[in-house]
């Protein structure tokens, strides 16, 4: 039978969308990022010691997948000529929250859409990324002051 | 827009697109797929690791259930009860 509490991963769908639309940018590739997760929750469930933990585990899972998917990519342009067209998705679905997502930068967008979005604590983040504490909160401050920056800026123009 | 109809926006329901779907439901039925092969390689090996001969209806008479025969021994005491 399969191991992973399925109920859960569902209702996980729309987080998982928007944290590993928050790390990569195209859809398909979100796709990827999505079902190898599934695939290896599947695998690894044995190594889950209490199911309270299941949803942070998959994230730091997901997570994981997307950034191996980055490192995948820059390895092949390094050995590829580079493509004619950005890789980005230009569909329209969703166009307003790509948008307010793609102020963010990159370094804060994945702290911030966990913290604020998923409702993880600095301290579930902390285990999730695998970066310290601090880092997190120092990281969360800063998204903050640049959210508001962008928001004063756009006032005044 | 503010700072915090900027987070409420990130926080709206978004449309889930065919794609993650698609790859989605594949990633079930391949994970459906894997664990019938793998209960099927179970049972396999159950009764390929089964070495004692009489095993079988040992089990069966005295309704324990050794590793080597467990699946034919549960199909058989489910088909008694069944037949009774």
């Amino acid at each position: 039978m399969i191991g992973i509490p399925i109920d859960q991963v569902d209702e996980q769908m729309q987080n998982m969308y928007k944290t590993a639309r928050a790390i990569l940018y195209n859809d398909e590739d979100v796709a990827d990022a999505i079902s190898e997760t599934i695939l290896t929750c599947w695998e690894k469930i044995g190594q889950l010691n209490d199911n309270r933990y299941f949803r942070t585990w998959m994230t730091r899972i997901l997570v994981n997948k997307c950034n191996d998917l980055i490192r995948k990519k820059e390895t092949l342009l390094k050995n590829e000529a580079p493509p004619e067209q950005a890789d980005i998705d230009k569909g329209f679905e969703n166009a307003e929250w790509k948008a307010v997502l793609e102020t963010l930068s990159e370094t804060y967008r994945l702290v911030m859409m966990l913290y604020y979005i998923e409702g993880f604590k600095t301290c579930e983040i902390s285990q999730i990324l695998e970066i310290p504490e601090s880092t997190i909160r120092t990281k969360l401050a800063r998204g903050r002051e640049q959210l508001a920056d962008i928001c004063e800026l756009r006032r005044t123009v | 827009m503010m700072e915090k109809e900027k987070l409420d926006l990130l926080r709206k329901e978004v449309i889930i697109p065919d794609v993650v779907n698609k790859k989605t439901e594949d990633a079930f039925a391949k994970i459906q797929r894997m664990a019938e092969d793998h209960e099927n390689k179970e049972k396999i090996s159950a009764q390929e690791n089964c070495t004692d001969y009489h095993c079988r209806n040992t089990c069966i008479s005295n309704h324990v259930r050794c590793s080597g025969c467990l699946y034919e021994v549960e199909q058989e005491l489910f088909g008694r009860i069944e037949n009774v």
